[in-house]
């Protein structure tokens, strides 16, 4: 073999270990959790239904803006049977619970690891939120609506 | 899953073999290339990924590609480096491949392992005493037993055997040592305390026994990445870890083996002839390799001294270049990554810190050698998983593999 085949071989073996390395990045990346698509798609309420809402304020691009309808008993966190995917790396599996009453809508931390908080106060056990009312989680910032 | 795991491990062994044909361009390479041993090795490997799917003990699919590339890579440049090495190297390989499955068949339940820590415990202290009074002392670190020809280095196995005990004792008593002192409440976390002291005791144990800082720094660093794992206490573990920095100073201060090393690596030309010979080699070896390296086979790389074992990172450095070194460090990352993966998916606290404590050692074990023969660190006496030569080495970095793959396959398998 001539010199210059050579000289071409040893990048052809440090392509081919590349090529190997960008094979197993795919591959690991293909297996990374994927955020978007959540389990199943929200069913389309009309936007001005009377009753209790929950809007999301700031911190989750696909939620943000966006709102909620609170009929029954809303789940917060990060597990597939929660209604309201709370996908922040401080979430819980569980994280919370909403549920309307009336007047105002209970709120109530269900053990989370890393708390909800009114503000900076930590919620300890459960709280009743007024029309307006502000909670978050990790970065996620929630607010309560009523609408007439 | 499991096919993904076949073609992965089949373009890996084509790249290998490719890296064999051109390795065979070396003056030490006195005849044909090994082809054989290559059959025989990707057969090997191509045998384990079917019987574990056989068994129904198959686990992650990137983690026996990964080890297969760090070892195939490793393998060639031994036998580049020493055809003699190298015979023994295939027969390692297949040994440890052998283990693999053993290992992965064996441990039907991995969390059956956390019935014996008090066993791992002693038996990792007895092989260590026994190595530090009674071992043999080769460059001045005792880390081998010599039986016969064969050279057995007892630390691969205690450091497996310490992270068996640590995960099984941390997942019982973790959970206390997550409050006091700092923290919320008053009291002093007297476990936490204990164990710490213990660790510390052992690696400073470790660095003036056995004279090696190397070993000292991977107990170190395991234990306090495990503790910190268990417990999440940052405070504790930065006090514990600048104790150790203490004491490693003042180890330096008192022995004189110790302190050779340390002014070979602050300066290896004051001496280069002498106790700096290695490390100036490297460094020349390191330079003459350049960005794209001299070519697999066309470079010098046995001017270093002990260059298929500790420095064989130098070694393909020299003829990959820096471009491939920094794949083989990728690729060190990745199987780390991968392997925090299984920690992070594991269904019970054990298997997380099992898992973890074995990626953590593979990471530090890989960081501590490699910055070693770049002069980073002081250079010691520890190996490359998968990829230096050695028997010991092999076979532990088999057994972390299995162990890991057995960890992973859990979750999908029924309890």
């Amino acid at each position: 073999m001539s010199e210059i085949t050579l000289f071409y071989l040893k990048f052809l073996l440090l392509a081919g270990v590349y090529t190997l390395l960008g094979l197993l990045i795919r591959a690991l990346v293909r297996d990374l959790p994927m955020p978007g698509k959540p389990a199943s798609e929200p069913i389309p309420q009309a936007q001005d239904a009377p009753g209790w809402w929950l809007a999301v304020l700031q911190g989750q691009e696909r939620l943000e803006g966006r709102s909620l309808r609170l009929q029954e008993e809303l789940l917060l966190g990060r597990a597939p049977e929660c209604q309201v995917q709370v996908n922040d790396p401080f979430a819980s599996a569980r994280h919370a619970r909403l549920v309307p009453r009336g007047e105002g809508v209970w709120l109530e931390d269900l053990g989370s690891t890393n708390g909800t908080y009114l503000g900076a106060e930590v919620v300890k056990g459960g709280v009743m939120l007024p029309e307006g009312g502000r909670f978050s989680i990790g970065d996620v910032t929630f607010e309560l609506v009523k609408r007439a | 899953m499991r096919a993904r795991e076949l073609g992965l491990l089949a373009a890996v062994l084509a790249v290998v073999a490719m890296a064999l044909a051109l390795a065979t361009r070396s003056p030490e390479f006195r005849g044909p290339p090994p082809w054989i041993w290559l059959v025989v090795q990707a057969s090997a490997w191509l045998i384990a990924s079917l019987v574990l799917r056989w068994k129904k003990a198959a686990g992650d699919p990137l983690l026996l590609p990964l080890a297969c590339l760090l070892s195939g890579l490793g393998w060639v440049m031994v036998w580049r480096l020493d055809p003699t090495l190298g015979q023994r190297q295939s027969l390692w390989i297949l040994v440890g491949l052998l283990a693999f499955i053993l290992t992965a068949l064996a441990v039907r339940d991995y969390r059956r392992l956390e019935d014996y820590k008090y066993l791992c415990l002693v038996c990792g202290v007895v092989l260590q005493l026994a190595v530090m009074l009674l071992g043999t002392e080769i460059n001045g670190a005792r880390l081998w037993f010599r039986v016969g020809g064969m050279q057995f280095q007892p630390v691969e196995v205690v450091k497996i055997l310490m992270i068996l005990f640590l995960a099984a004792f941390l997942r019982r008593y973790g959970r206390w040592m997550r409050l006091g002192l700092l923290s919320r409440e008053g009291r002093l976390p007297r476990r936490a305390l204990l164990l710490l002291g213990l660790g510390w005791l052992a690696a400073e144990g470790v660095l003036i026994l056995q004279k090696d800082l190397g070993m000292a720094l991977l107990f170190m660093g395991i234990f306090l990445t495990m503790f910190y794992m268990a417990t999440g206490r940052t405070d504790l573990v930065l006090v514990a870890g600048f104790l150790f920095v203490l004491g490693a100073v003042a180890g330096l201060l008192a022995f004189s083996h110790v302190r050779v090393r340390v002014y070979a690596w602050l300066d290896p030309f004051a001496d280069a002839q002498n106790t700096g010979y290695q490390m100036s080699q490297a460094l020349f070896s390191l330079g003459w390799g350049g960005l794209f390296g001299t070519g697999l086979g066309m470079g010098e790389p046995n001017r270093v001294p002990e260059a298929a074992t500790d420095f064989v990172f130098v070694a393909l450095a020299e003829e990959l270049g820096f471009v491939g070194a920094v794949a083989i460090l990728i690729a060190f990352m990745l199987l780390v990554t991968r392997s925090f993966r299984v920690a992070m998916r594991a269904p019970d606290e054990f298997g997380t810190l099992l898992a973890g404590g074995l990626s953590v050692l593979i990471a530090w074990q890989s960081l501590i050698l490699i910055a070693g023969t770049v002069k980073l660190i002081p250079m010691t006496g520890i190996t490359l998983p998968f990829v230096s030569y050695g028997g010991s080495s092999m076979l532990a970095s088999f057994v972390i593999l299995a162990l890991l793959t057995r960890i992973s396959a859990r979750r999908e398998e029924p309890c």
